[in-house]
């Protein structure tokens, strides 16, 4: 078992490999009331290329295939996971985002009980054809949802006009289409590549112990996972984007935009390099900033303007995002202050005052036991500790933060994405 | 848990509570007014305008540096419809003291902040100036935008606007679009004087901080301000007018929306409604409920069917995503799942699982200032704060009995349902 410290913050966490070959990872405290507990592995929308082992040929899956197995594995031969949580009064849930599937739960009393539910279930698959059909049913109207939110489309089609071929571009969910291709044979085929237990990890926060955690984990789990020689295959990206404008109508009342830069990306970005990013971000784009101001004062912008940093498994791209009556001069205004900004540099005030709410925010979010839980999960996945983030930001520097202006943002490779009302004219 | 409160000065009162397991601290101030459609778009344009600028802090960039300052301190403001009672609320959450990296006493910082931006805006001429009213007039008609173009909330807000008619209730919690493009600089600042001296206030003060220095702070804002006779906040209890009226709107959406609103049969304010949170998390409210289970599991309907309660109005809301031409069938299930409850056919089981549920939410309230902030303001008409603990002994006592009893009190009133039509926008570059 490993400690790991962070005396300034009084926090600490304990990590354990389970002979199994799974990952847990334990934060102890003992003064809140609730638990919570993430079973996750990491496999997304966009793993839809891979190959169990090197031997093997790669295999291309329907999209949507990783969120669909998410809503089945809820389910039994006998009792369904919701049913069984009924008993403990855990409230329960799971995602799947682009590179991960999470199952979660959180308590105040019987963690005991559902932590074992938690482990069962999501080792314990099974699906039918039948059972697979009916999942289509719903699913479908999960992806028809969201094609109605504005918010929603706009981003994807952002990632569509920046990205030629990496499935990042894809809906999570999958579409109406690809998921009558899933069956139960493709599922089983997903789950044990990816649900191998070395490919996951278990993370939970709040009022436990080590021991509580561990003594369910020997429980449950008794077999030992084989070795994880899974390979997933990224397409070619090319640098230049698709196009430089989408726009498409809702029945919507004002238009929402998304304005990305494409960034070079093979592999993953550290995590440094994501907070340099932020920092830079909020330095020049955040509610401080100058760029906000004059975009507020022109009305082009509201409070729902944001920007961030996106990134993963061989993409990443800055994206700003918001609602304008004029989309087009957000872009505009945001490309003429890049340009600005990479021949003056950024003012050190407005860098140490970002990188102060950076790091006030990320000592904030450690208060809520299910965001530790959940970010526990996404550092294990990026080989990363739970508290770096805080020393990344407390040694950063203006130099570095400058460079990365000069070289993530090329006014040549942007995309603008718009979802505007349905016009008169129709 | 203790919940110091403190009468600051007339209407006017603090609730501290001291926690200290917590990394952050919350501070808000909650003005509640009645519900009215003269004033709503009045006071929903001054919640935003205050916390934009101050005298101190006159331009966005000086009042968000402040904030990075704080350790990136969030300013936030919201407008609530709680009953027939309109909150403004604003509210800061920031760092605990004991991370500054000079020392600086965070909390106070932010409580002044706070009571700056309240008592001392920026003025021109004893009066708010044109231009920042008419931003926060665009800002606020933006929200309104917004909230039509997320059908969900869209739908949910046309069913209670036909359900309510009249009644004050009906009215968006941010007003009409034509009061707020009526809006004059002078008629928001005198709203701004009548809500510092009039409105009902409630400051909640959450974390590791010095509750009784911060209250101070607040009780000689106001008191320099000078208060007059507060509001009287009471709510009419929602009752059903006769038969279940029908509403359907078409627009171009690839999935409709349907929303019923029930009367819960309460006849007044402050009655036990205990019964009613364990019949509506049975009915609609978790993954096991009867609307969840059948609804969505067995016949693959929808995504999402769920209720809600507004209590303080006493109303109930069950809203489901669905094809359009499943209207009938969805709404032939949701009633029949409801009669289920009202003739008892619900097992101890399942009424177990929706106590137990319901107990765990109401423990984790005490994990974050702002759960336990909420929890303070959603009681800002009662004499004292009760404790989550007070509420989990009265779901605990529900019976079977009790349940079956509320379900039979419930009524429809109103059926709206957002069909969509041939939507599929096409994704074309231009």
């Amino acid at each position: 078992m490993q400690e790991i410290l962070n005396t300034q913050l009084d926090e600490r966490y304990y990590c354990v490999k389970h002979s199994s070959g799974l990952t847990v990872y334990v934060m102890p405290k003992a003064n809140y009331k609730s638990c919570c507990a993430v079973f996750g592995t990491k496999y997304g929308s966009i793993d839809t290329t891979f190959r169990k082992n090197r031997n093997e040929e790669f295999t291309i899956v329907p999209e949507g295939i990783a969120h669909f197995l998410e809503h089945k594995l809820f389910e039994s031969e006998e009792l369904d996971a919701f049913a069984r949580y009924a008993e403990t009064g855990a409230s329960a849930n799971a995602y799947t985002s682009f590179d991960k599937t999470c199952y979660y739960f959180t308590c105040t009393d019987n963690f005991d009980k559902s932590l074992e539910i938690l482990l069962d279930f999501v080792t314990s698959p099974y699906f039918t054809e039948k059972t697979v059909e009916k999942e289509q049913g719903i699913i479908s109207q999960e992806i028809q949802m969201y094609d109605d939110v504005p918010s929603w489309r706009v981003f994807f089609n952002v990632l569509g006009a920046l990205y030629h071929n990496h499935p990042v571009k894809i809906d999570i969910a999958g579409t109406t289409e690809s998921i009558r291709k899933i069956d139960a044979e493709l599922l089983y085929k997903c789950y044990n590549t990816f649900y191998n237990l070395r490919n996951m990890v278990l993370c939970v926060a709040g009022n436990v112990t080590v021991e509580q955690v561990m003594s369910v984990v020997d429980k449950v789990i008794t077999t030992q996972a084989e070795l994880c020689d899974l390979e997933r295959q990224m397409p070619e990206e090319p640098s230049e984007v698709v196009t430089d404008l989408v726009k498409i109508e809702l029945d919507v009342k004002s238009p929402v935009f998304s304005f990305g830069y494409k960034d070079e990306c093979d592999g993953e970005k550290s995590l440094k390099e994501q907070l340099e990013m932020q920092v830079l971000l909020e330095a020049v784009a955040g509610s401080s900033s100058e760029l906000y101001k004059k975009l507020f004062d022109m009305k082009l912008i509201n409070d729902a303007f944001g920007s961030e940093y996106f990134c993963g498994n061989g993409y990443a791209s800055v994206l700003f995002q918001g609602e304008s009556a004029n989309p087009e001069a957000v872009a505009k205004e945001i490309k003429a202050e890049i340009e600005r900004l990479q021949k003056k540099g950024i003012d050190e005030e407005a860098f140490n005052n970002a990188r102060k709410l950076l790091y006030g925010r990320a000592i904030m979010s450690l208060n809520d036991v299910d965001y530790i839980a959940n970010e526990m999960v996404g550092c294990h996945f990026e080989h990363c500790g739970l508290f770096e983030s805080i020393d990344i930001y407390r040694s950063m520097t203006l130099a570095s933060v400058q460079k990365k202006l000069e070289n993530a943002f090329d006014n040549e490779r942007t995309a603008l994405s718009i979802v505007a009302p349905i016009s008169k004219a129709e | 848990m203790t919940v110091i409160t403190k009468e600051l000065c007339p209407s006017v009162r603090s609730c501290f509570i001291k926690a200290e397991s917590f990394k952050i601290f919350r501070i808000s101030v909650n003005m509640a007014v009645p519900l009215s459609r003269d004033t709503a778009a009045h006071y929903a344009v001054l919640s935003a305008m205050l916390s934009r600028l101050c005298h101190k802090y006159p331009d966005l960039t000086s009042m968000n540096r402040k904030l990075s300052e704080l350790y990136g301190a969030a300013l936030t403001t919201d407008v609530l419809k709680h009953g027939d009672a309109q909150i403004i609320r604003l509210g800061i959450t920031a760092l605990d003291d004991r991370f500054a990296l000079e020392g600086e006493e965070i909390s106070t910082m932010c409580a002044e902040l706070l009571c700056e931006i309240l008592t001392n805006p920026l003025l021109s001429d004893y009066c708010f100036r044109e231009e920042d009213v008419e931003r926060e007039k665009r800002i606020i008609l933006e929200i309104l935008d917004a909230d039509d173009s997320e059908k969900r909330i869209y739908a949910q807000k046309k069913c209670i606007e036909y359900m309510c008619g009249d009644d004050v209730y009906g009215i968006d919690r941010l007003g009409t679009r034509e009061q707020i493009s009526a809006l004059t600089a002078e008629s928001v600042f005198e709203a701004w004087k009548t809500l510092l001296s009039k409105s009902v206030v409630q400051v909640n003060i959450i974390g590791n901080c010095d509750g009784e220095k911060i209250s101070n702070l607040f009780a000689q804002a106001f008191t320099d301000f000078g208060r007059q006779t507060a509001f009287e906040l009471t709510t009419k209890m929602h009752l059903c007018s006769g038969e279940v009226r029908e509403f359907t709107e078409r627009q171009k959406v690839n999935q409709s929306k349907l929303v019923l609103g029930y009367s819960m049969g309460l006849e007044k304010e402050g009655e036990n409604t205990s019964a009613y949170r364990v019949m509506c998390d049975l009915f609609g409210g978790s993954p096991h409920s009867k609307l969840f289970t059948n609804v969505r599991e067995k016949l693959s309907l929808c995504y999402y069917c769920s209720s809600a309660l507004r209590k303080e109005k006493g109303i109930m809301i069950v809203q489901s995503g669905i094809l359009a031409e499943k209207k009938d069938t969805a709404l032939a299930e949701i009633a029949n799942q409801l009669k289920k409850i009202q003739d008892g056919e619900f097992t101890e089981d399942e009424m177990s699982a929706s106590i137990k549920g319901l107990v765990d939410s109401f423990n984790s309230v005490y994990d974050s200032p702002e759960t336990l902030d909420s929890w303070c303001t959603s009681q800002i008409k009662r004499k004292e704060i009760v404790t989550p603990e007070h509420t989990i002994a009265k779901i605990k006592a529900v019976t079977a009995e009790q349940v079956q009893q509320a379900a039979q009190k419930v009524r429809l009133d109103t059926v709206y349902f957002l069909q969509g039509e041939e939507a599929k926008a096409d994704a074309g570059n231009s």
